[in-house]
């Protein structure tokens, strides 16, 4: 991530808002990009990330706002004068069009001589790691989904785009394959040093993968950071609730509070609360083994349930915690985030 | 799944039977020695070649076919270009002009035929060749649109978008990927126009004036004056042709959707 203080920001929203005749799609967002950096839009379908994305690639007007590349105005701009290239979630290769031709479709339409545009196109499929010989005279229709992603992947690479624009690209994936490519876009990110805005619905993709997300709901940004400060410090009740689990209640100040349930600690009735941490009585209501780790749902006497994670190397093996088991549940108050009212 | 009982197999049959019959008795009597489809004399292509010294049916061949071609290439255009604005484009009144769209395939003919002749009398166009190629093009231009909407409802967007996202405008856009996705659509509605225009008889029959007559015209002319074998033959190539087009047309509009 290059965070140069001279340059403007590769892409830059500024109170952009969008709506489809009476539904608000976007709604007054505003949000920067390094260049450099791995960029997420993340949140529930519905939210807006995907227009935002799609008013990005000029598919979408915004109907107020500007959008900024490079710190140059685009939003006046058509999709094919805009220098960005997108990965679609269908992939959208042209059937009619071998494995090759598609990667010198942007390459011909930029009138390039055809010994360069040859030359590009098989390193472009090098670099997705399809070997062009191989692949390059094949149809799209031939080509198994993970690989049907690299070409298209290719296809966006080889114009060497400032910024390379992803519309949740592994949602047709298997779970094997899908954290391949992850590891194999994270690596590319790096390597070529392409600012990447990535959408996505799947929060563990976002957080394996982002210099920064965004988390949006109901066609607002709730929370721009790190992977770690919007999972270690979300700031309203529905970032704590979308990415990951995450336990909401009353704090003693009267303000929602959100603590996470790998850091709460389930202690037996009676025994001594470790200094400095707040605690809470209650009862084991159920238990839910997950293999790696052990769910403990604990009822308050407030009614309210309160979710306990007991990994598998410690906890669960140190003590065989049953249904009905009087217990306490205590945490670090650094552990415990007051959101804002949302 | 149940064997249907051997009622429902008979009544197929009678169908099927009542519907085809005629038109097999009509394709034999065309080889047929005999001027009586009664009586089978032998086989003869006799009443072919007699088609070629009758002028007068190579006139209407020729009037027919220069009427289907031209009216179908320019039905292709315009209703090709019909589906892409009602498809692709957003503007007022789109979901009216889809509905008036399929106002000349469920409109009656001889409505179809008595408005236009109207038309044209109002206006004072000479009927001939030239009425019966617009008219033809008005009732085709419905079927060529209809038939590419559906290829382009069933194509999507994406294609579309990721072309304009690599860099190319409209134009290059719709030639290199847009047309090449929608061919065989464009091609099924321009051999359905073929056939639609090639057989019709009603809307040509009121349009076509004196002295401008096509294929169809001249048959039912010629039956007033009696049925002779040379009818069966000029049917029975009409039937060839259309049918045809009609199988080409189903196929291409089948294939290309995964």
């Amino acid at each position: 991530m290059s965070q140069d203080a001279t340059l403007p920001p590769a892409v830059r929203f500024v109170r952009v808002r969008k709506s489809f005749g009476q539904t608000v799609a976007v709604d007054g967002v505003s949000f920067d990009v390094a260049a450099g950096e791995f960029f997420s839009l993340l949140g529930p379908s519905g939210c807006g990330k995907t227009t935002t994305l799609r008013m990005l690639a000029g598919f979408e007007r915004p109907d107020a706002g500007e959008i900024l590349l490079n710190g140059e105005r685009i939003d006046g701009l058509p999709p094919w004068e805009r220098p960005l290239a997108m990965v679609f979630q269908s992939y959208a290769l042209f059937p009619h069009l071998s494995v090759a031709r598609n990667v010198a479709f942007g390459l011909e339409r930029r009138k390039l001589p055809r010994a360069e545009i040859d030359d590009r196109v098989r390193s472009a499929l090098e670099l997705v790691r399809l070997d062009p010989s191989t692949f390059g005279s094949r149809s799209p229709r031939q080509l198994s989904g993970g690989q049907r992603q690299r070409v298209a992947l290719a296809r966006a690479l080889v114009l060497e785009p400032p910024v390379l624009l992803l519309d949740e690209p592994l949602g047709a994936l298997d779970r094997k394959l899908r954290k391949e490519m992850q590891a194999e876009l994270r690596a590319l990110n790096r390597k070529l040093g392409t600012t990447f805005v990535y959408v996505t619905h799947d929060q563990e993709e976002a957080l394996a993968m982002s210099d920064r997300v965004a988390v949006m709901a109901e066609a607002r940004i709730e929370q721009v950071g790190t992977p770690e400060d919007v999972y270690e410090r979300p700031r309203t009740a529905f970032v704590a609730g979308f990415l990951g689990e995450t336990n909401i209640f009353e704090g003693d100040a009267g303000r929602s509070v959100a603590v996470r349930p790998e850091r709460v600690r389930l202690l037996g009735s009676g025994s001594a609360v470790p200094s400095g941490f707040s605690s809470r009585p209650g009862e084991i209501r159920d238990l839910v083994y997950l293999g790696d780790r052990e769910h403990a749902i604990v009822g308050l006497g407030s009614g309210a349930d309160f979710r306990v994670d007991l990994r598998n190397t410690d906890q669960v093996g140190g003590r065989a915690w049953k249904r009905g088991d009087a217990v306490i549940v205590a945490w670090r108050p650094d552990d415990a985030h007051p959101l804002e009212d949302g | 799944m149940r064997r249907p009982p051997w009622w429902v197999g008979g009544i197929t049959a009678v169908a099927l039977g009542l519907l085809h019959l005629p038109i097999a008795v009509l394709i034999a009597s065309s080889f047929n020695r005999s001027r009586f489809a009664m009586r089978w004399d032998g086989f003869t292509l006799d009443w072919y070649f007699r088609l070629l010294e009758r002028g007068d049916i190579l006139d209407a061949l020729r009037a027919s076919l220069v009427v289907a071609l031209v009216s179908t290439a320019l039905a292709t255009v315009f209703g090709t270009l019909i589906a892409l604005a009602l498809a692709r484009h957003a503007f007022s009144g789109r979901r009216v002009y889809q509905g008036l769209l399929y106002l000349p395939i469920v409109t009656p003919e001889i409505v179809m035929g008595i408005s236009l002749l109207v038309l044209f009398a109002t206006a004072g166009v000479t009927l001939g060749l030239g009425t019966i190629t617009i008219a033809h093009v008005a009732f085709n231009i419905s079927f060529v649109a209809v038939v590419v909407l559906a290829r382009l409802h069933g194509m999507g967007r994406d294609l579309e978008e990721a072309a304009m996202d690599l860099g190319a405008g409209p134009l290059t856009t719709f030639f290199r990927v847009t047309l090449p996705q929608i061919l065989p659509g464009v091609v099924a509605g321009a051999l359905l126009a073929f056939t639609m225009s090639f057989d019709d008889f009603v809307i040509t029959f009121f349009v076509a004036g004196v002295g401008s007559t096509t294929l169809p015209l001249l048959v039912y002319s010629m039956v007033r004056r009696g049925v002779e074998p040379t009818i069966n033959a000029i049917s029975t190539i009409i039937l060839v042709v259309t049918t045809i087009a009609i199988l080409v047309a189903y196929r291409l509009r089948e294939e290309g959707f995964e």
